[in-house]
């Protein structure tokens, strides 16, 4: 054991030297944090008010009954009164506005039975929730229209009795309705998620200064010279794989207290993250162990494990929540260790107790031990001479 | 012709590394496809837990569907839609509850729960599904009126209610702000195509510094200069070397993109001008790199931190337009901002080559300052 010791010291200091363990292990997910948490800040949180423009070519009493349509409890809409469907068209397309809707001369006399007439709404395809909300209130008016008109008809009312009919309807309220409730919110705020995703998607870079050096060693010779002096093998492996799990498990706190008294990221109860840390950082070691046992050259290894990295990292959300997708990517995506390593984080942080990390910490486990367990059986043939 | 012949050697030891197409093609076009899939629609999600089991209740959630710009999707229970909307899967949810036909043919008012965080977008999609709801509570709600006005059943009162043919008296149509009809979908990958070219042109490009790195380790370069060649030759040769296989890439990104994904790449001119400026800053970057370490672990390392940085902060991983504007300022410190906003003005505006121009002239401006620093570190590394 104690061999095994020297060799991680070696490896240790010998990354410390040529501070390549720092810039990966620290600089670079440190850089990126920073640079994707202030610039998608912003990106999660819907906007608040949604501003409407109203033209109104009608001049009647329909006017209000839209007004009725977009007054809905808690939705913030700003309705403002445009002059010319041209203004509205410009406003949108300045971002000024969400969404326009223009109401066409004849509208009031549609409604009493006349000819049907067409709300043109305007939006703006870089802004399609503004355009959403403007079109959705014009088709709820639509409805509105129609159900007045349907029941006149139905009852062959003349103009005088279809505005009674009008007044009832808006009485009685819809026949179905939503009815809101809040829920709490269990989503990493975008600081502390990227912060999370870029450390984990590093650790799979950091660890790799340990397992894959064993390539590097043999082709150098130094391996040879190892297995010469009284080492056991298993001493070599075990030193190797420490200095994997040490890179790992610094880098990964590291970080974490950086980006929590910094950057102000909320990671959630310590004794969570730690296990959260810790079981991704086995993981990390083994799914590394196991692609450098496949490799034959370090080259190769190193090739083949940054194109593991960089895959898994982006299918398991290190720069876009690929969750959100569903379907096929987001299964995919919960066969990474990045995914369930934040889902973890997302559940703790989000004030859960302390036995939300059980389920993310026993499958990355089970990553562990079926990488590992491969990779054990595989890396023997690595440690010859 | 010794430049062409040092321009030869760099893209063979470049594409003889198998590695390198993974990183210079496959991956750029696997995630143009993956950001297209996970986020080229822009549609709001909403969770639907469907308790009813009647035709109505079927209706409503194909109702929904069916609402342009909202994407409902489907979930069992109302624990596993809560769940999607706590961590923001989607943007809001909604329960049809069970018996939901026989209490609407009842006459009685139907309360559907809307679940939204109080964060989101969910206040709008409600908006959106009110939308639905009240297409569909129509005919209902006619029905009532004139049942209340007969003192019939509602039942016979529906009957009355669906023999009226009517034309609906107003109907909607959406519009772009831009003029003409609202575009149906704007490309799903044409977004994320244009990004993620500029990402990995700039990421590859810096990365490949390893191999110049390489190239002195080696002693190619020493080799080099010791045939009867001037140092301007071979600085000449590895910059146009580096710049060639950056432009077979784009190319190739372009290409693949378009024929696979359809994706349109707008005025020819103006998106080979924003290419090609480009990929000389790119070039320019990455040898820079290249002399200002001596060792591939340094280099690498360093290579992927200022590549990746460079494309969050410069709009290749959120929108430009997303960012807070006073962040969207600083970043246009970075190439990529310009680039993104050239394509910006070409992709999503339709504009033509004069859109770009002072957007190239900016990226040229870039290319100059850093190839003539480059080089000048170039010749001195080389000949050192």
């Amino acid at each position: 054991m104690r061999t095994a010791f020297l060799i991680t010291a070696k490896d240790l200091r010998q990354r410390v030297r040529d501070r390549s363990a720092f810039l990966v292990a620290v600089v670079a997910p440190l850089a990126l944090a920073f640079a994707l948490g202030a610039t998608i800040s912003g990106f999660s949180a819907g906007s608040s008010t949604f501003k409407i423009g109203v033209i109104d070519l009608d001049h009647g009493p329909a006017a209000s009954g839209l007004l009725g349509a977009a007054a809905k409890p808690g939705s913030s809409l700003v309705v403002q009164y445009v002059a010319t469907p041209a203004e509205g068209r410009k406003l949108v397309k300045d971002g000024e506005l969400d969404g326009a809707i223009v109401l066409p001369h004849g509208l009031s006399v549609a409604s009493m039975g006349g000819p049907p007439v067409q709300i043109d709404v305007v939006g703006d395809p870089k802004n399609p929730i503004g355009a959403l909300v403007a079109r959705s209130i014009a088709g709820s008016f639509a409805s509105y229209m129609r159900t007045i008109q349907v029941a006149s008809r139905a009852l062959g009312a003349g103009p005088a009795e279809t505005i009674k009919i009008a007044g009832r309807v808006t009485s009685s309220g819809p026949p179905i309705s939503t009815s809101d409730t809040s829920t709490t919110k269990k989503n990493l705020d975008p600081k502390t998620y990227y912060a999370a995703a870029m450390a984990v998607f590093f650790l799979f870079f950091a660890v790799q200064f340990g397992i894959s050096s064993l390539l590097h060693e043999r082709a150098e010779g130094t391996l040879a010279r190892m297995l010469a002096a009284p080492i056991s093998r298993r001493s070599i492996l075990a030193g190797k794989a420490m200095t994997s799990l040490v890179l790992g498990f610094v880098s990964m706190t590291v970080l974490a207290l950086i980006t929590r008294y910094a950057l102000g990221a909320h990671w959630g109860n310590p004794l969570g993250v730690a296990v959260l840390i810790a079981c991704a950082v086995l993981a990390a070691t083994a799914v590394t162990a196991l692609v450098t046992t496949l490799a034959k050259t370090y080259e190769q290894a190193n090739a083949w494990l940054s194109i593991v990295s960089v895959v898994l990292g982006m299918l398991g959300g290190s720069f876009f929540p690929v969750a959100q997708s569903g379907g096929l990517l987001a299964l995919l995506s919960k066969a990474t260790p990045h995914a369930w390593f934040l889902s973890g984080l997302q559940d703790l942080s989000s004030g859960g107790a302390l036995s939300v990390v059980v389920e993310p910490a026993i499958v990355l486990l089970a990553i562990t031990v079926a990488c590992g367990a491969v990779a054990l059986v595989r890396i023997r043939r690595l440690i010859e001479p | 012709m010794k430049v062409l012949a040092i321009v030869r050697t760099e893209l063979t030891r470049t594409f003889r590394w198998r590695a390198n197409i993974f990183f210079l093609l496959i991956m750029p076009m696997g995630l143009i496809l993956l950001l297209g899939v996970a986020f080229g629609n822009s549609n709001a999600r909403v969770g639907v837990v469907n308790r009813g089991d009647g035709a109505l209740a079927g209706q409503l959630v194909k109702a929904l569907g069916n609402e342009p710009g909202l994407d409902a999707r489907s979930y069992g229970s109302q624990g596993s839609m809560e769940k999607a909307v706590e961590r923001g899967y989607v943007s809001a949810g909604l329960v049809i509850p069970s018996r939901f036909d026989a209490r609407i043919q009842a006459g009685k008012p139907v309360a559907l729960r809307y679940f939204g965080r109080p964060d989101s977008l969910a206040p709008q999609v409600r908006i959106a599904v009110e939308s639905a709801v009240s297409a569909q509570g129509s005919d209902i709600a006619a029905a009532q009126i004139v049942r209340s006005a007969r003192k019939t059943s509602l039942q016979s009162a529906l009957g009355r209610v669906k023999a009226v043919k009517v034309a609906a008296p107003v109907s909607v149509q959406l519009l772009s702000a831009k003029g003409g009809k609202y575009p149906k979908s704007q490309g799903q990958f044409d977004r994320s195509a244009s990004t993620q070219l500029l990402l990995f042109v700039f990421l590859s490009a810096l990365t490949g510094s390893v191999w110049l790195i390489e190239t002195r380790r080696l002693g190619v370069a020493r080799r080099m200069l010791s045939t009867p060649s001037s140092a301007r030759e071979i600085l000449l040769g590895i910059v146009i070397g580096r710049w060639v296989i950056t432009l077979m890439q784009s190319l190739l990104i372009v290409l693949f993109s378009w024929l696979v994904f359809s994706v349109s790449w707008g005025n020819p001119l103006g998106t080979a001008a924003v290419i090609l400026s480009f990929s000389l800053v790119a070039v320019g970057a990455g040898v820079l790199i290249g002399t200002l370490f001596s060792s591939e672990q340094q280099a690498g390392p360093v290579g992927m931190i200022v590549g990746l940085t460079f494309a969050a902060i410069g709009g290749s991983m959120a929108p430009l337009d997303a960012f807070p504007t006073t962040v969207r300022k600083v970043a246009h410190v970075t190439p990529h901002a310009w680039a993104n906003d050239a394509f910006n003005h070409l992709l999503v505006n339709g504009g033509g080559f004069g859109t770009v121009l002072l957007d190239v002239a900016i990226l040229c401006g870039y290319a100059v300052v850093l190839l003539t620093l480059a080089t000048w570190r170039l010749r001195r590394v080389l000949t050192a």
